[in-house]
This record gives C-alpha cells, structure tokens and sequence, in this order.
C-alpha cells in the first residue's frame, strides 16, 4: 500500500489536532492557577493563620511540591514524601534561613504503614516529639526526612536572596 | 472450538498484561477511579479517531492522529482532575500520562483492518469500559486488602492491615490469582 500524498485534508486534521492541542494547554494553565489559590488556601487553613493571604508557587523540586508565600509570615512549603505503597504529606514552615519552625501533617492514604513513624520524624525535626521514641524504620526513612529538610533550607535560602536583591 | 477459544483467552490476557503499568500504580479507589475512568477517556478517544479520520489518510497517519487525540484527551482528563482536586493531581499526575501509552491504547489507535472491523468498533469501546472497570476494581481490591476498609480520605494515622498489598508486588500477587482463578473456570467449564 502505498503512502497516501499530502493533501488538504491532512493539513486540515494537523490544524485540528493544534488547536485541541492550544486549548488543551490554555485549560491546563487555567486548572494550574486554581490549584495554586486552592493549595495557597489550603496551606494557610492548616497552619491556622488565615490572615497569612499566601501566594502560591509550584516548585516540584525533590519532594517539595510547592510553597505557599506569605509577605508577613515567611513561607510554607507543601512537602510529599513517596514510598511503596502510599505517599505522606505534611505542610512545613520555615524561617527566612530555611530552618524548620513548624510542621503540619496532613497524613497518608489508607494502607500506607510508613506514616506514623515519618509522622513521629518530622515532627522530632521540628522539635515538637520526645527524643527515645525510635524504631528500626527510622533508619530507611531518615533519609528521605534529611533530604526533605535540605531541599526546603535551599529554596528558602534562594527565595530570600532573590527576595532581598530585588 | 478450543482454539478459537484459546486465541480470545490469549488476546485478553495480553490485553491484561499491556495494562499492567496501570494495575500497579491503582493501589486505592481513589486512584483507581482516577486511572480508570483517564483510561476509558482515552482508550475511547483513540477508537473513536480512528474511525472518524478518512481512510485516505493512510494506516500510519492514522494512527498518528489517533494517539494525539489520546494524549489530548489525557491532558483534558489532567486538568479537569487539578481543577477538582489539586492534592490528587499531584500525587497523580505522572501515572496520568502513562494511560496514553498502553498496550489497549495502542491496539485502539489501529484503524479497522476491513468493513466487517469497523461496523465492530463498539466492541473496542466495550473493551475499554472492561478495561477501565478492571483498574478501578484492582485499586479497591487492593486498598481493601492494604487497609482492611475503603476510604477516600487522608488520614494522619491510617489503618493498615496487609500492607504488601498496596505495594507494586501486591498488584502482581492479584494478578497471578486472577489468572489462576481464570484457568481453574476454563478447566471447569471445558471438562462440562
């Protein structure tokens, strides 16, 4: 069979197919920035500071999905730890240095069995949990802790040097 | 006719074994229902392409034209699912795309070989309902077995009860029972 030539009607599907492809991409543009208020919301309602008013980026860096900007009260930074088997979530607030203040969890989905102890880690990270309350996991989750916190100290710290050239 | 009957077995469990990306990442109802109605979305898209571009395009361009379609199609089911809910598209997103280029996707995206495969397209359409339904059915299974209970919320201390089951192996552990399950019911009903 040989291969049909190039006629109108081709270049009339290729037009088609770029215009679902252009309102496809307009769509998605305008779900991205709901999500971003609705994730901003979110993050402001969880850390129980409604007048934060926080501005949404999306970073997806690591296992940081994204912060939530407040000009007054510094930034939030959504974080997801994914394992096998279920992923954690938890909203951490960082000082302008990048260091921990706070963390909220937000929890996992059902069947997740590592969540009460990256639940019991991160909140030791943040000082909140009692030293002793270990567990032979920890060992395997620490990391995945460690990196959390060093990816939040290195964009806070670039967010701030930005912020203070500007 | 055990032959003919073999080669529809066969087919369907190729069908299956193209789909297995998809059976491993279901691992909850909620994600399942995800994956499973993208997975319909897209699996219809790609047939209905097919069919609806002229013939005079050529098979191959054809099947170009089809698996655009399908890969739009999966970026509509994307944004309206960020648009519902964020939190899920996030976790989501990346298994999302992953419908567009299955195995039953890819046999949809073919243009029917004769007149007798066309006037047959809704059986294609039929396939990609089962389909569909079997990943939403394989998350609840699964999220059922993981959790002991189904649930559609996070929570920060959830119940676990065979937590191997909501990992990959779990869903090829479910998959080897299904095919034994399957063959046991083929035996029986061939002995009758």
């Amino acid at each position: 069979m040989s291969s049909p030539s190039f006629d109108r009607n081709i270049a009339i599907g290729i037009v088609l197919v770029l215009l679902c492809m252009t309102a496809a991409g307009l769509g998605s543009r305008y779900a991205a920035a709901q999500a971003g208020a609705y994730l901003a919301q979110q993050s402001d309602q969880h850390l129980a500071a409604p007048a934060r008013h926080s501005v949404w980026n999306t970073l997806r860096t690591g296992q940081v999905i994204g912060r939530a900007v407040s000009a007054r009260q510094g930034a939030a930074y959504l974080v997801s730890i994914k394992r096998q088997g279920g992923e954690y979530r938890a909203i951490a607030r960082s000082d302008a240095d990048g260091a921990l203040l706070s963390v909220v969890s937000l929890g996992a989905n059902a069947g997740f069995s590592y969540a009460p102890r990256l639940d019991a880690l991160f909140a030791r990270a943040a000082g909140v949990a009692k030293h002793g309350d270990d567990s032979p996991v920890d060992l395997a989750l620490k990391p995945m802790i460690i990196d959390a916190l060093e990816t939040i100290t290195t964009l806070e710290r670039a967010r701030t040097e930005s912020a203070n050239a500007q | 006719m055990p032959n003919d009957d073999r080669t529809v077995t066969t087919r369907a469990w190729t069908a299956f074994v193209g789909l297995t990306p998809l059976l491993v990442f279901s691992n909850g109802l909620l994600i399942g229902l995800v994956l499973g109605m993208t997975f319909l979305v897209v699996h219809s898209t790609a047939s209905a392409v097919a069919l609806l571009v002229p013939a005079s395009f050529g098979q191959r361009r054809i099947f170009i034209f089809s698996m655009a379609g399908a890969m739009i199609a999966a970026s509509v089911c994307a944004t309206l699912i960020r648009i519902i809910d964020p939190m899920l598209f996030e976790s989501a997103f990346t298994r999302i795309f992953l419908t567009a280029y299955t195995v039953p996707v890819f046999n949809a995206a073919v243009v029917p070989a004769s007149m007798a495969d066309r006037e047959r397209a809704w059986e294609n359409m039929a396939r990609g309902l089962g389909y569909g339904l079997a990943i939403v059915l394989v998350g609840l299974g699964r999220e059922l077995m993981a959790s002991g209970g189904v649930t559609m919320a996070q929570s920060i201390n959830p119940s676990v009860f065979l937590p191997i089951m909501a990992q990959p192996a779990g869903a090829m552990v479910l998959l080897g029972l299904a095919a034994a399950g399957f063959r046991v019911a083929t035996a029986r009903s061939i002995n009758r």
